[in-house]
């Protein structure tokens, strides 16, 4: 009966993404991407990973908070960086076949990266936009005790929990991660595998709360 | 599709001048200056106060354009209550003067909004814009961003429209920002269903795509972040400026 259910179904192709960034900042003009990571998942378990690294031709310069929190390593970046029209296409692919879109606050945030790299490289991203998940968002509506409900629009749901703010309510991927007693490399957090390898975990676990 | 022009007279939302400038110099860009340079003849400002409409009037009237003055404001449910909670019940509705009655309703409407119904902003009630209504005088439109639409599709809000005494006009925009579609899906409906006049707009806070630095600059000054944390949501799109405008016009 609940076969439908994303917990059950194992032939949904699902896109776990993270971008680490130079900062904040949601549109090209100050920010952007150095590091890509997706991994592509089937029921709970990880398929494929990539983890790609992008040289941009820019003059900006990554925020002091930004290298220090995302762990930024210039020779890295330097050495295995690829020109991003390179990787563009496998990313597009991996997107634009994908049934769900995962990310943790990927409506706040990754969603306005990657519609800039769609639209840089020349290409619509209108397409993806109902795939996307934000487990930050499920998490919330599930901690604020709204549930999702399957008639209703799920990126409409989302976008509403997501403007719902209550005072002491915790969603970081590290809290949601301890609280579901997930165990995990806490001390490498956002290396963008590794949060994505949490952030699987933390699905895996979520997808049992809520009915998609 | 109309343009919907705001100046920087609604506090930190546009980079905007009403200035009567007649050539393109340093910043800031005036309104009046690129419905000259690009041949407007008729001007649809859209502000959240009263402030600029003697600039603009006197300065629209010497240059031969058409002023069409909107004021956007918050109706909410009762302006007497003022509790958290009403506050969910904040939606946006623009009032465009057709004359000079209509200007006059507007002062009269802005000054109740912002002395009796104030809490957090100037607000006004259905029952108090029902009353001082004349059809001769106004026009109510309902934007895109902010109406009750928008709010109760994205924000988890409790907006019960009551326009009974009016037929208003239905906004839409595309600006793209991933909820656009969403929303604008939602608007039709509701105008299908209530037979509601639609126009395609584009609201403008800048003058070119490259000046967006600029706006989000400015946007960050007035909420004390920075561009490296901008604490804006969805502050994302470079399409609220003419230049977008003029690509929707030309692309039909």
């Amino acid at each position: 009966m609940d076969e439908h259910l994303l917990r059950y179904n194992t032939n949904k192709n699902l896109v776990f993404i993270d971008c680490e960034t130079f900062n904040l900042c949601l549109n090209y003009c100050h920010n952007i991407p150095w590091q890509i990571a997706m991994l592509k998942v089937k029921g709970d378990n990880k398929i494929d990973e990539k983890n790609f690294y992008l040289k941009w031709q820019t003059d900006l310069k990554i925020s002091q908070d930004a290298a220090k929190i995302t762990r930024y390593d210039h020779k890295k970046v330097q050495k295995e960086g690829k020109d991003p029209k390179e990787i563009f296409p496998t990313i597009k692919d991996w997107l634009d076949h994908a049934d769900y879109i995962i990310g943790h606050n990927v409506l706040g945030f990754d969603i306005y990266l990657i519609k800039e790299y769609y639209k840089k490289m020349g290409c619509s991203w209108h397409h993806i936009v109902n795939k996307f998940i934000d487990t930050n968002a499920i998490a919330r509506g599930i901690k604020y005790d709204i549930p999702y409900n399957p008639k209703q629009n799920l990126l409409e749901y989302q976008y509403k929990i997501y403007h719902t703010r209550k005072k002491n309510v915790r969603s970081s991927l590290t809290v949601l991660g301890k609280e579901n007693g997930i165990e995990h490399d806490y001390d490498r957090l956002h290396d963008a595998i590794n949060d994505l390898e949490l952030n699987l975990k933390v699905w895996n676990k979520l997808k049992w709360q809520v009915e998609i | 599709m109309i343009p919907l022009f705001k100046s920087h007279y609604s506090l930190g939302r546009s980079i905007l001048t009403l200035e009567d400038k007649a050539e393109q110099d340093d910043y800031p860009d005036s309104i009046i200056q690129i419905c000259k340079e690009n041949k407007m003849n008729e001007l649809f400002l859209v502000e959240d106060n009263m402030s600029s409409f003697l600039e603009a009037y006197f300065n629209c009237k010497n240059n031969n354009i058409k002023l069409n003055y909107g004021l956007r404001i918050t109706i909410t449910e009762s302006i007497n209550d003022k509790s958290d909670e009403s506050r969910l019940k904040n939606s946006k509705i623009i009032l465009f003067a057709k004359n000079k009655n209509g200007h006059e309703l507007l002062t009269k409407l802005y000054s109740i909004g912002a002395k009796t119904g104030f809490y957090y902003e100037p607000r006004l009630d259905y029952e108090i814009l029902k009353s001082n209504w004349n059809e001769n005088d106004l026009i109510l439109a309902i934007p895109f961003y902010d109406s009750f639409i928008f709010n109760n599709t994205l924000k988890n809000f409790i907006c019960v429209p009551q326009f009974n005494f009016t037929k208003p006009i239905v906004f839409l925009e595309e600006n793209d920002l991933p909820f656009d579609l969403l929303v604008k899906n939602k608007m039709m409906a509701f105008c299908k269903e209530n037979d509601l006049e639609i126009l395609n707009t584009k609201s403008i806070y800048y003058n070119k795509k490259k000046d967006f630095k600029t706006y989000l600059t400015f946007r960050c000054i007035n909420n004390r972040s920075t561009l490296n944390k901008p604490e804006l949501d969805h502050m994302s799109s470079d399409e609220f400026c003419l230049e977008s405008y003029l690509e929707g016009k030309s692309h039909g």
